[in-house]
């Protein structure tokens, strides 16, 4: 199999307040095609931080990352945007909508980056929203939906594009039963039907029960 | 351009109120630097014309503010006196305009006749887009024509060659003239003690002033010219005592400043106001430009979600940089819309209200001047939009979009 993540961190630091800390010190993690990880760990051990440099959204850390094949280091500005467009799904929290936006609007934001206009995107679009059961919150603006609305949507926003790993940053948190179910249910669709790879941080152990592999950050 | 529709839509123009603060920072900025850059050019202008008197013995004739003394006061023999003086003892330059006559023409304008001697014509004479220049070889007494110049606004209705009549203001009677010129296109000048204030001769008469018309002139005449009079190849002693024969004379104390003197009066008066205006402009310049950064880098702060998912979901920084220039200098481009339209109108209402004196060709009536300072002020914003532009870009790559999408 592909390795799809081959991550290979010194170690990562941020600053907050006036201190600066240091995480995820000589961390490696290798994802192959197809595989389902969970990361679990306790709250400010880096969980996040290690999604958001998976998902190219943080390129300020000491070591190598090759994503797909190919070194992020070695992605330009304009590369890495398409990849975060084309390749990446990020599945975050209820919060993560534009709030001027309707939701369809929201759904469709990564179709606007797209670098040349897909066949079969408005059936793509119908097809994400009927499995999520949407429909008929399209018109809706964020803050007139329910939370378990809301995730969908933004779950919508992440696989839009089909893409080739979706990074899920406890995606069932703040959800009711129901939608946590329907959450999981649509997440593991996804890595069935389409092969996508998933890597999701949780803090549920059901959730990450259910995963191919469990690591847990210390 | 989707993406840029989007963008203003969806993105800048959700928060209205940050985009109208930001237009009307645009808007005084333009306005301010348009002024500025106009009011120093105009200034600079001036100063050249001025430098025609700058030669050794060139003095400038000034009545003095505090001399108090009517026309009615003064006859004819008496001021006569005066010139005859000139003519025996000084190399004198006249000139003087102000005064008007009704000569039908095409645009209904009540037209200004300019008068100057071949001294004055030698030293400062106007520049010529048809035709001669001014000739002074006419006679009154044989009721010659008298070949004048004309502003390019008479030319239709006076091309070259015509012979018309006229009432002459300074004559005070009807004269035969001949068109043997026709003034260049916005030809101005300036006044000697207030660089900023301009006349333009578009639609003048300008006549030759000799020696037997200053005899036959109206008094009112010969006053006025003696009040921007130009004594060449003379020196301040000679000048004092012409000063003192005027005075006695006529009733009427003149000063007589050289060209050093007027020089010194600039840089005392008209040049410290000038620095004054451009400090000032510059440091509300300054404040302007502060204010658009802390304008621009808050409403960044506002809409950092929108933002930042954009981001994650494929905008690169380099195109949103570049979104940021396009919605700065679409902001910037109606402000400087919006200043070309108050100059265009201020140029077009003179030619509405028909002021013969500012009428000025050009698009709208706007002449090189306007244009360089709108130059000035475009590329002041030019400087504006990409401060802004980058700085924008700068603050959200400093936040991760990690964090970004959250907020």
């Amino acid at each position: 199999m592909d390795k799809v993540i081959d991550l290979n961190l010194d170690y990562k630091t941020y600053r907050k307040g006036s201190s600066s800390v240091t995480l995820l010190e000589h961390f490696s993690l290798t994802v192959t095609e197809g595989e389902k990880v969970a990361i679990v760990g306790e709250s400010g051990v880096g969980k996040s931080t290690l999604l958001n440099i998976l998902g190219l959204l943080d390129t300020r850390y000491e070591g190598s990352y090759r994503l797909l094949g190919r070194s992020a280091r070695t992605l330009s500005d304009l590369e890495s945007a398409a990849w975060r467009n084309e390749k990446i799904g990020f599945v975050l929290q209820e919060s993560a909508l534009i709030s001027s936006l309707s939701i369809e609007d929201n759904i469709r934001l990564p179709l606007l980056y797209a670098r040349t206009p897909r066949k079969g995107d408005s059936r793509r679009f119908d097809q994400v929203v009927d499995s999520l059961g949407i429909g008929s919150i399209l018109s809706k603006k964020p803050l007139e939906c329910s939370g378990g609305e809301k995730s969908r949507a933004v779950f919508a926003r992440a696989i839009i594009m089909n893409p080739e790993v979706v990074l899920a940053d406890e995606p069932t948190a703040s959800l009711d039963s129901e939608n946590r179910s329907r959450i999981i249910a649509l997440l593991f669709a996804l890595n069935r039907d389409s092969g996508s790879t998933i890597v999701t941080v949780t803090h549920d152990a059901s959730l990450a029960d259910q995963h191919d592999r469990i690591i847990k950050l210390q | 351009m989707k993406v840029f529709r989007f963008f203003l839509t969806r993105v800048f123009l959700r928060k209205p109120i940050f985009a109208i603060g930001a237009l009307i920072l645009f808007l005084m900025a333009n306005y301010m630097a348009f002024l500025t850059a106009h009011s120093v050019l105009s200034t600079r202008e001036g100063y050249q014309q001025m430098a025609h008197f700058d030669k050794e013995g060139t003095f400038v004739a000034n009545l003095d503010p505090d001399s108090d003394f009517g026309n009615k006061d003064i006859s004819k023999a008496s001021i006569q006196k005066v010139y005859d003086r000139l003519d025996s003892r000084y190399h004198y330059a006249l000139y003087t305009d102000g005064m008007m006559t009704n000569l039908a023409n095409g645009r209904g304008v009540k037209v200004p006749v300019s008068y100057m001697n071949q001294r004055y014509n030698d030293l400062d004479g106007f520049p010529i887009a048809q035709g001669s220049g001014l000739t002074f070889d006419y006679s009154l007494v044989r009721n010659d024509a008298i070949p004048v110049l004309v502003g390019e606004g008479l030319a239709d209705d006076y091309p070259l060659g015509t012979q018309f009549k006229m009432h002459d203001p300074a004559l005070l009677r009807e004269v035969r003239v001949k068109v043997v010129g026709v003034i260049a296109k916005n030809s101005v000048r300036s006044n000697f003690y207030a660089l900023n204030s301009k006349k333009y001769y578009n639609f003048s008469v300008v006549v030759p002033v000799t020696t037997a018309f200053i005899k036959q002139a109206d008094v009112s005449f010969n006053i006025n010219a003696l009040n921007d009079l130009v004594l060449s190849d003379t020196d301040r002693a000679d000048v004092s005592e012409l000063g003192d024969y005027i005075d006695k004379t006529i009733g009427a104390k003149f000063n007589l400043y050289s060209y050093q003197d007027n020089i010194d009066y600039y840089n005392e008066y008209l040049f410290s106001s000038l620095r004054f205006l451009t400090v000032a402009s510059g440091l509300l310049l300054i404040l302007i430009v502060l204010l658009s950064v802390w304008s621009a880098l808050i409403s960044v702060r506002v809409m950092m979600r929108d933002f930042t998912i954009n981001l994650m979901v494929g905008l690169s920084y380099g195109r949103l940089r570049r979104l940021f220039y396009a919605y700065y200098a679409g902001l910037s481009l109606i402000a400087l819309l919006a200043v070309f339209a108050m100059a265009a109108y201020s140029r077009h209402s003179y030619w509405r209200k028909k002021d013969a004196f500012l009428m000025t060709y050009g698009l709208c009536g706007m002449i090189r001047m306007d244009w360089l300072a709108l130059l000035v002020a475009s590329l002041f914003d030019f400087l504006l939009v990409a401060m802004l532009a980058q700085l924008t870009t700068w603050r959200l790559r400093r936040v991760p979009i990690s964090l970004g999408v959250l907020q």
